[in-house]
């Protein structure tokens, strides 16, 4: 059994992880590296990446070793949230979806549970407008939450709110603690 | 025909046209973790898989025929059949397949046509085969169904007529808070084919969902006159009672290593078991109490009162 998206059982303090979104300023954010894919305006903040990268948003593909940056010392609650997912981090980022902005409907490669790669959104800060659809079905992603997307799947995400969309995007190794997070009966 | 010794089928392929069946590199694996898939996965990961076409299952059956099973355990979700088959695989002459993919999926292509009832009834033992080649001591086999297969009882029995098999349950608000807190794949919408829902309706609430599958579930056990075993019996019954129930004669020494593997929690190695029904029901819901007075509480008191009067394992 694969599924498409699935909302773990783990939940974290909304105002806790905005008071940590608050603390960073406007010129932190950095443009997103696939242009072709969206219209307005897609950012982001690494907080963990490779070791050395040289734009940390954009992780070093060669190299297999991450590290967590020095903003995150500004984030202490999502450090907090960070610790207690008990299996390996890779790419850990805070992507920004500003208002009207749209990524269109496009697949990413090996980037599944199958793959043994989990990558799982918190949603930080949303509004009803937000359109986050996998496989043209739209994903009611509340803010605190913690969801898994099957990436190799068809999916787009559109802002039509009046607020920015700010999640929290964090690369998992598949281990034993987070597969029990998928039971199968 | 190819050798498939040290290879074990991780899957059967249905998806796309003519049925392949998916093999990894085991050898002498015991699938001693909680489940089949955990140990697939690393498997997986740590060679390349080979396929084949059904039929290599079943020449590699004739040619080296696995364990017959010894026991069966179909069961409600959430209610100790883990913990069942920890016990048993404390024991180095038991085999325990927990939730074994291949199986599943071979009575899925049942369930979707595209294998005919004595087709599947071939592969199941066919694949029961290549799953059952015995690692050292290993003697006996058992096998723990995932929850839904009870629904096929008739195609499993046509495949081992005499294999002994019980069906385990606990307290349903116990196990709809376990499923609501950490649901199962199983439980969503669209993952179960009609045959496997037992008449529940994917467009109700998610409790009532849940707990009309769960009577079904329930259900089907008791049309197939199940032994019925509660999980307030557990752990003690397990090397007495069950271990006669699938005609197993065990030594004392034996039995206290069944006994001491109990000691674990059986999905979280790192917990000691523990009887947590109090624990559950104080974590259930409104919503949970009022699904499980529609659609299970009835079948529930069915199920204690036929295991107390004849159907159990006794004391």
């Amino acid at each position: 059994m694969s599924v498409a998206h699935w909302k773990l059982p783990l939940t974290f303090d909304v105002k806790r992880l905005q008071t940590d979104l608050s603390g960073l300023g406007q010129q932190e954010w950095t443009a997103h590296f696939n242009t072709s894919y969206y219209d307005g305006e897609w950012s982001g903040i690494a907080l963990r990446t490779t070791e050395g990268a040289h734009v940390p948003l954009y992780p070093d593909p060669s190299k297999s070793t991450y590290v967590d940056l020095e903003v995150l010392r500004r984030c202490p609650y999502i450090a907090e949230v960070l610790a207690r997912f008990d299996c390996p981090l890779q790419l850990v980022r805070l992507l920004k979806l500003s208002p009207g902005s749209n990524i269109k409907e496009h697949r990413d490669y090996n980037l599944s549970y199958e793959d043994g790669e989990v990558r799982v959104h918190i949603p930080i800060q949303t509004n009803p407008a937000v359109e986050f659809a996998v496989e043209g079905k739209v994903l009611p992603m509340g803010e605190g939450e913690c969801w898994y997307i099957n990436f190799n799947l068809p999916h787009r995400i559109h802002n039509g709110g009046a607020t920015d969309r700010v999640h929290l995007v964090i690369d998992c190794v598949l281990n034993d603690w987070l597969r029990a997070m998928f039971p199968r009966g | 025909m190819a050798d498939w010794r040290e290879w074990v089928p991780a899957r059967v392929h249905g998806e796309n046209g003519a049925p392949r069946v998916e093999w990894v590199r085991c050898g002498g694996e015991r699938f001693s973790r909680p489940f089949f898939e955990d140990t697939i996965w690393r498997l997986r990961r740590a060679s390349p898989a080979r396929t084949s076409s059904p039929s290599e299952l079943e020449a590699w059956a004739t040619e080296s025929p696995g364990l017959r099973p010894s026991g069966f355990l179909f069961h409600l979700s959430r209610c100790g059949s883990t913990l069942i088959g920890r016990m048993l695989g404390a024991l180095p002459r038991c085999r325990v397949l927990s939730e074994a993919t291949p199986l599943d999926d071979v009575l899925r292509l049942a369930v979707r046509g595209q294998a005919s009832e004595s087709q599947a009834a071939d592969w199941l033992c066919a694949s029961m085969s290549a799953l059952g080649q015995p690692v050292r001591e290993e003697r006996e086999l058992f096998v723990k169904w995932d929850c839904w297969n009870v629904h096929q009882l008739p195609l499993i029995r046509r495949a081992f007529p005499v294999t002994p098999w019980v069906f385990l349950y606990r307290d349903p608000v116990e196990v709809l808070v376990s499923q609501m807190r950490i649901p199962g794949l199983w439980t969503v919408p669209g993952e179960l084919e009609e045959p496997l829902r037992g008449g529940a309706d994917p467009g109700a609430p998610r409790e009532e969902y849940v707990a009309q599958l769960l009577a079904g579930i329930c259900r089907a056990a008791l049309d197939a006159n199940a032994t019925l075993v509660n999980y307030t019996e557990l752990p003690a019954m397990v090397p007495e009672r069950l271990a006669r129930h699938f005609g197993m004669d065990l030594a004392e020494r034996e039995q206290r290593e069944m006994i001491a593997a109990a000691r674990f929690d059986a999905k979280q190695p790192s917990m000691d078991f523990a009887a947590d029904g109090a624990a559950k029901r104080r974590l259930a819901t409104g919503r949970v109490h009022a699904a499980v007075e529609s659609w299970m509480a009835g079948i529930y008191e069915e199920m204690e009162d036929r295991r107390k009067n004849g159907q159990g394992l006794g004391d």
